[in-house]
């Protein structure tokens, strides 16, 4: 099944960047550079997997992930969402902890394997 | 010859007569139209006394409730907000609960001011609104008013509900404008003070000590410390000063003051500098991540031999930005105190934030180890750790190196090689770091001024670089120590630092 994935980056070489390495393993990505536009987009489509940098040019990534609680679970929005960050203060490991998502610390360390982390995802969700 | 009080009390009249409050016409006033209201008759010269006094605008409530015309109320709130300030003052006194004072954000005030100003008949009724700022049950009565910077709103309540009469309303109209009076004044006062203690506490914090002297009498000194008059160095450091005719005001820097602010002033700066790395650590971490990125992925898809090879060149590039960086979090990092640190990393990132004063100047960095008489090998130079703080020592090396290329450019002698030997010792209960220059050595410089403050033999130099490092050795338990390389040419510096305490 091809996975639908939401990147919301607004540094451009790094948007880039993930949308091909996600686009070559299979993925279908959607871009997006800011918020307000990011939180449109979730509420009217359905992804997979939402890739979210925290700190974008209008609003934070925890804003977007409060806006999409009007869609999604608790649950679902620990497993659709996967944080990435330049800025890793105990604040952010804090609040991410409290939501529960996946944590990556840009810049990545394996890009390859960061990608893979992203990708892998439980195929049953009714337990969620 | 009348008396001081009587004198004091005439000047208090004509002051009170500047700003429209004439006593006789005050009196003709209020009993021409407020004869039926019952009025103690001191009331004016209670009204007079208050306005004479020197209250804090926090005693004004329990004192205009204590006024005759008052006896009727319960509650009195005064609120204050000077203007501009985000946050004002709500002091309020009743009579069975006593005094109260919160504070009040701004939006509150400014809510409570326009629902006072836009009132027709100035009745308001107590139930829903301002709950939290008003204690009053019931009708109140409120004025507001513009004194000086300030805004002000005064209230009044009996606490019942029934309304107070039109008359009532008229009566406080007319006091009001001596109660603003009075209010006025209580500003001033309360402000006065408190610039007064804002700027003694000014005083205190500032390095120098001043004196305020008339005469051989002492008025006012800044500093716990006396006996500065007694101090040899006074008269080469003090600086004399007349003030208004009143008396002498002397500032005075101490050897210590001068040290002590210089380091300040030197510690804020360099705060500020880790401050301006962290920032521009992250804004440009995430743009060259990017580059490093999206170079490696066309390196991968590119056919052509050359663009793939200047892609990769790309990426290393890239990547050496973001080590440099990273290099520099030391700097940025000042409230590190004590923690392991590797004197490999440290000195190499010495060394790299020095490459360009030293770029034409060969380095050699040697690892010895005391105990065995032998060198350490490159593993265990990496293993090199040390309890410290990275932050001052990073700072002493740094002002080693610098101090050490200063002297080999200042050797005009051509043909002498031009080495910096950084070399780090490890005995028993220490390790001794020590920098050797090929430079022109300590000739023509007065050994025992060197770590004063301001001396310098350099042409471009401030002279504060070996007395802060002094310092900051200090604080590390240890000192700087020096000496000449002859009969080779340069100097060498060295620091301590105890393993064992």
């Amino acid at each position: 099944m091809t996975k639908k994935i939401l990147l919301i980056e607004d540094e451009p070489l790094i948007q880039k960047s993930l949308k091909r390495l996600l686009e070559k393993k299979g993925a279908e990505v959607m871009a997006e550079s800011t918020g307000r536009e990011a939180i449109r987009l979730i509420l009217n489509q359905n992804f997979d997997l939402i890739i979210c940098d925290l700190m974008l040019q209008d609003i934070s990534g925890f804003d977007i992930i409060e806006e999409s609680k009007r869609k999604y679970s608790a649950s679902e929005i620990s497993q659709k969402f996967k944080i990435i960050t330049a800025y890793c203060s105990p604040q952010v490991i804090e609040k991410t902890k409290h939501y529960n998502c996946m944590l990556e610390a840009k810049p990545f360390e394996n890009i390859e394997l960061t990608i893979e982390k992203f990708l892998s995802w439980e195929e049953s969700c009714a337990s969620c | 010859m009348e008396d001081a009080g009587t004198t004091r009390a005439r000047k208090v009249k004509n002051h009170l007569k500047d700003s429209g409050f004439y006593i006789s016409v005050f009196q003709k006033k209020f009993y021409n139209k407020f004869s039926k209201f019952e009025i103690s008759d001191n009331f004016d010269q209670d009204l007079y006394k208050l306005a004479s006094g020197n209250h804090h605008v926090r005693e004004l409530p329990q004192l205009l409730l204590n006024l005759s015309c008052f006896k009727e109320y319960a509650t009195c709130h005064l609120i204050w907000q000077e203007k501009g300030k985000p946050v004002g003052k709500n002091y309020s006194y009743t009579h069975h609960n006593g005094f109260d004072a919160k504070n009040i954000t701004i939006y509150k005030f400014n809510s409570l001011l326009n629902y006072i100003k836009k009132s027709r008949n100035k009745n308001f009724n107590q139930s829903e609104i301002f709950k939290n700022e008003l204690s009053f049950v019931g009708h109140f009565i409120a004025r507001e008013f513009e004194i000086k910077n300030y805004f002000v709103i005064l209230a009044f309540s009996n606490n019942s509900l029934i309304a107070p009469s039109t008359q009532e309303y008229e009566y406080l109209d007319f006091i009001i404008d001596y109660i603003s009076f009075i209010i006025q004044r209580s500003i001033i006062f309360t402000r006065t003070n408190s610039n007064k203690k804002i700027l003694r506490e000014a005083l205190t914090l500032t390095p120098e000590s001043i004196l305020l002297i008339k005469d051989k009498f002492t008025l006012y000194k800044n500093k716990k410390s006396s006996n500065i008059k007694d101090n040899p160095h006074f008269s080469q450091t003090h600086h004399q000063v007349s003030f208004n005719g009143i008396c002498d005001l002397v500032f005075y820097h101490s050897p210590i003051s001068v040290s002590g602010s210089i380091e300040y002033f030197h510690q804020q700066r360099v705060k500020l500098l880790g401050e301006l790395l962290n920032t521009l650590q992250h804004e440009l971490s995430n743009p060259l991540f990017g580059i490093g990125l999206i170079s490696e992925i066309l390196a991968k898809e590119t056919h052509d031999s050359f663009s793939r090879e200047t892609l990769h060149e790309i990426t290393k590039t890239a990547h050496r930005c973001q080590n440099i960086i990273k290099g520099l979090s030391i700097l940025a990092n000042d409230n590190i105190t004590q923690q392991p640190i590797s004197i490999y990393e440290l000195i190499s990132e010495v060394l790299l934030v020095t490459k360009s004063e030293t770029k034409d100047i060969s380095k050699t960095i040697i690892y010895w180890d005391v105990i065995h008489d032998k060198e350490f090998s490159s593993d265990q130079k990496q293993e090199f750790t040390i309890i410290t703080n990275p932050f001052l020592l990073t700072q002493i090396l740094f002002n080693f190196i610098i101090n050490a290329a200063d002297a080999i450019h200042e050797n005009s002698n051509q043909e002498s090689e031009k080495n910096i030997a950084i070399r780090v010792e490890k005995h028993r209960k220490f390790i001794q770091i020590s920098v050797s220059d090929s430079g022109i050595g300590l000739i023509n410089v007065e050994l025992n001024k060197m770590f004063t403050p301001f001396y310098t033999t350099k042409k471009t130099g401030n002279g504060l670089g070996l007395s802060i490092c002094q310092n900051f050795a200090k604080k590390l338990g240890s000192q700087i120590e020096f000496r000449n390389n002859s009969p080779l040419s340069g100097a060498t510096f060295s620091v301590k630092l105890f393993t064992e305490v």
